[in-house]
C-alpha cells in the first residue's frame, strides 16, 4: 500500500546493467542517465566498515589511482553481478540520481536487461540488488531482444533478423523472429576483453605497463577491427618493465589490430556458429538483410567491415549502439503499460 | 536494372537515389560490383539508387547500407540519411506488435468456457442454498425432553448372550419397575426377541444409543427410551418386536438381505396398531 504509494511519485525505469556502463532510460524522457559501472568504497574502522566514496564517473577517474583506504571496484564482470552489495548500492544511488526527487524515496517499476547466457543464479542476484536497490517489482529482459527493439528492428515479423550486440563483458548473438529468440549465444568476449588483450600486446611487445584506463584509450583512438587504407598512430605513456620508470612510446593502428585478433576471432566464431545453428528459413532471411550491430564494440573502427568479410552478409551498425539495449527496454516498458500486463519480451 | 532506377527517378527525385548514383558513375563502378563490396543484392542496390523504398527492408537496414555505400562512394552519410528520412516523411521506429494480444488464448481460461464454468459453479451453490432452506426441520418434540429429564436413562437390559428366555424376562422385571414409571408418558418400551442371530441397533430421539451390539439367538432385550427410536435390524424376520406391550409388524419395512431400518414411536407405533 506505502508501496503503491511511492510508485506514484517514481516513474519506471529500463535499466541497462552493464560491466562496463549502466545506462537507464526513464519513460517519456528518454536516456537520462550514462555512467561507467564503479564503484569507489573508503575503508573506514572508525565508522565500523565500508562507506561508498564515488560511484559512476567520479569513480571510475579513481580506478587505478586510489590510495590504500580507497579502492575502486566495478561491481560487474561478464554481465553478470560480481560483488551483490556493491551492485546494489550502485543502482540505488543511479536510481535515487535518476530521480533527482529526494523528499520521497522513488519507488520505480524496473525493467533490467541479463545476458543470454546468465544463469537462474545470476538473474536472481540481478533482481534481488534491483529490489534492495528500492525497486517496486522487477521485471527482466533478455539483453539481444531488448538491443533488438532498441536498434528499431521490426521483430514482430515472422522473418529473421540477427543482432549482435557487442558489451563491455559480454557479446550476444540472436535470431529473432515473432518476438521471440529463434536462436542465441553469449560469448563472455567485450570490451573489456579487447582492453585486456592490448595491455598484454603492450607487455609483450614493448615491456611496458600500461593500466586499464590508457588501454581504453588506446581502443577509442585507433583501435580497428579491418585494416585500413590509414594507419593512424597515438603516444601513451606506461611503466617501463625493464627501467622501472614511466616511458613514452608511440603505437599504430596495425599494432592494435594485430592485438586484438584473439577476442575479434571469437567474436566472428560466435556469428559464425549462430549462422549455422539458425534454421533455413530465417537464415536467408538473414542474409538477404543483413546482420545489425548494436553495443559498444560496434564503434570500434570496422567491425562491420571485419564481420561483412568474414560472413559474406551484409551488416548494418544500429544508430547510437550505445543505447540500444536501454532504449529498447524502455519501448518494451511502455508496452506493459498498453497491454496491461501482457509481457511477451520480459519476464516477471 | 539501371533503368528501372532512372524509371523511378523520372517523376522526380525525393530522395539520395540520384546522388548514389551521379557519384558511383563518375568512379566508374557498376552496379554489380558495388553490390558484391556491399554484400548486398544488386536489386537492393537498385532500389537505393531509385528511392524505391517500398522494396527496401525496415529504416534501420536501408540506413545502413546507405552508410556503408557512402562511405564507399566517399560521399557524406548524414546528408544521405537525412535526405532518405525526409524523403520516407521522417523515420519512426517500428511498432512493436503483441501477437498474443490478436488471438484467443487456447485454453480452458478462454472466456465462454469460463463463463460456462461459472454459472455451473454458480447453479451448484443455489441448489445446495436452496436444499437447505427447504429441508425439515429435526423434529422438535425430539428437543424438549433432553432438556428436562436429563439425568433420565434408558434402562437397557442386557443379558449376557447365552443366557435362557426365562432368566432374561425375570431380569427387567426386577430392574425395570425402579426407573421406568416415573418416565412412563415419554417414554417408549420396546421388547426384542430375537429367534436368530442379527445385527441390532437402537438409537432413541436424543441419540442416546439403547443397543449396538450383535443379538445372538434366543436373546430377549427390552430398552426404554424417547420416541421416536430409530431401528436398525441386520436380520429383521426372525425377530419379533413390542412396543409399549403392543406387537409391532416390520415385516414391511424389510428390505434385500433381510436388512430394516425404520422409526418406532407414538404415532407409528399407534398405526400400526390399527
Amino acid at each position: 500500500m506505502f508501496n503503491s504509494l511511492r510508485g506514484f511519485f517514481s516513474t519506471d525505469l529500463s535499466i541497462d546493467l552493464g560491466t562496463a556502463n549502466t545506462l537507464i532510460y526513464m519513460r517519456g524522457k528518454g536516456i537520462i542517465l550514462d555512467e561507467p559501472s564503479v564503484v569507489a568504497i573508503r575503508e573506514e574502522p572508525g565508522r565500523g566498515g565500508k562507506v561508498i566514496e564515488a560511484v559512476g564517473a567520479d569513480a571510475k577517474r579513481m580506478l587505478g589511482r586510489t590510495p590504500g583506504n580507497i579502492t575502486a571496484i566495478r561491481p560487474l564482470k561478464d554481465g553478470v553481478i560480481a560483488d551483490f552489495t556493491v551492485t546494489e548500492k550502485m543502482l540505488q544511488y543511479f536510481i535515487r540520481k535518476a530521480h533527482g526527487n529526494s523528499f520521497f524515496r522513488p519507488s520505480p517499476r524496473v525493467l533490467v536487461c541479463v545476458p543470454y547466457g546468465s544463469t537462474q543464479v545470476e538473474r536472481r542476484a540481478i533482481r534481488e540488488s534491483a529490489q534492495g536497490a528500492g525497486a517496486r517489482k522487477v521485471y527482466l529482459i533478455e539483453e539481444p531482444m531488448a538491443a533488438a527493439i532498441g536498434a528499431g528492428m521490426p521483430v514482430d515479423e515472422a522473418r529473421g533478423s540477427m543482432v549482435l550486440d557487442i558489451g563491455g563483458g559480454t557479446s550476444e548473438v540472436a535470431v529473432i523472429s515473432l518476438n521471440g529468440i529463434v536462436y542465441a549465444a553469449s560469448v563472455r568476449i567485450g570490451g573489456d576483453r579487447f582492453d585486456e588483450a592490448i595491455i598484454a600486446y603492450v607487455r609483450r611487445n614493448y615491456g611496458t605497463l600500461i593500466g586499464e584506463a590508457t588501454a581504453e584509450r588506446i581502443k577509442h583512438e585507433i583501435g580497428s577491427a579491418f585494416p585500413g587504407e590509414e594507419v593512424r598512430e597515438i603516444e601513451v605513456k606506461g611503466r617501463n618493465l625493464s627501467e622501472g620508470v614511466p616511458r613514452a612510446f608511440t603505437l599504430n593502428s596495425n599494432e592494435i589490430l594485430e592485438a586484438l585478433q584473439e577476442p575479434l576471432s571469437g567474436i566472428v566464431g560466435a556469428v559464425k556458429t549462430a549462422l549455422e545453428q539458425t534454421p533455413p528459413e530465417l537464415g536467408s532471411d538473414v542474409a538477404e538483410r543483413g546482420i545489425v550491430l548494436t553495443g559498444g564494440g560496434a564503434l570500434l573502427r570496422d567491425m562491420d567491415r571485419l564481420l561483412m568479410e568474414e560472413t559474406g552478409l551484409p551488416v548494418v551498425i544500429a544508430e547510437d549502439p550505445l543505447t540500444c539495449v536501454a532504449r529498447g527496454g524502455g519501448r518494451a516498458l511502455e508496452l506493459f503499460d498498453e497491454h496491461g500486463g501482457v509481457f511477451s519480451f520480459a519476464i516477471e | 536494372m539501371h533503368e528501372d532506377a532512372e524509371g523511378v527517378q523520372d517523376s522526380g527525385p525525393r530522395g539520395p537515389g540520384y546522388r548514389l548514383r551521379e557519384a558511383r558513375d563518375r568512379r566508374g563502378l557498376s552496379v554489380g560490383e558495388v553490390a558484391r563490396s556491399l554484400k548486398l543484392d544488386a536489386k537492393v542496390i537498385a532500389a537505393l539508387e531509385g528511392d524505391d523504398y517500398a522494396a527496401l527492408p525496415a529504416p534501420i537496414f536501408v540506413k545502413g547500407y546507405l552508410a556503408q555505400y557512402c562511405k564507399l562512394l566517399g560521399l557524406p552519410a548524414d546528408e544521405c540519411i537525412a535526405e532518405y528520412e525526409r524523403g520516407i516523411g521522417g523515420v519512426a521506429p517500428p511498432p512493436l506488435v503483441l501477437r498474443r494480444a490478436a488471438g484467443e488464448e487456447i485454453s480452458p481460461g478462454s472466456s465462454p468456457v469460463m463463463l460456462v464454468s461459472w454459472l455451473v459453479a454458480l447453479l451448484a451453490v443455489v441448489m445446495v442454498v436452496l436444499w437447505w432452506v427447504a429441508s425439515p426441520e429435526p423434529e422438535p418434540v425430539a428437543a424438549t425432553p433432553v432438556v428436562e429429564r436429563p439425568a433420565q436413562r434408558p434402562v437397557v437390559v442386557d443379558p449376557t448372550p447365552p443366557v435362557p428366555e426365562v432368566e432374561a424376562r425375570a431380569l427387567p422385571r426386577a430392574t425395570v419397575p425402579a426407573g421406568v414409571p416415573a418416565s412412563a408418558p415419554d417414554q417408549t418400551r420396546v421388547r426384542f426377541e430375537f429367534e436368530a442371530d442379527s445385527w441390532a441397533e437402537v438409537v432413541d430421539a436424543t441419540g442416546r444409543r439403547l443397543f449396538f451390539d450383535l443379538a445372538r439367538t434366543g436373546r430377549v432385550i427390552e430398552v426404554s427410551g424417547v420416541a421416536p427410536i430409530s431401528v436398525f435390524l441386520g436380520n429383521a424376520p426372525p425377530v419379533r418386536i413390542t412396543v409399549d406391550g403392543r406387537v409391532f409388524d416390520q415385516s414391511r419395512y424389510v428390505r434385500s438381505g433381510n436388512v430394516a431400518r425404520f422409526m418406532l414411536g407414538d404415532d407409528v407405533a399407534q398405526a400400526t396398531r390399527r
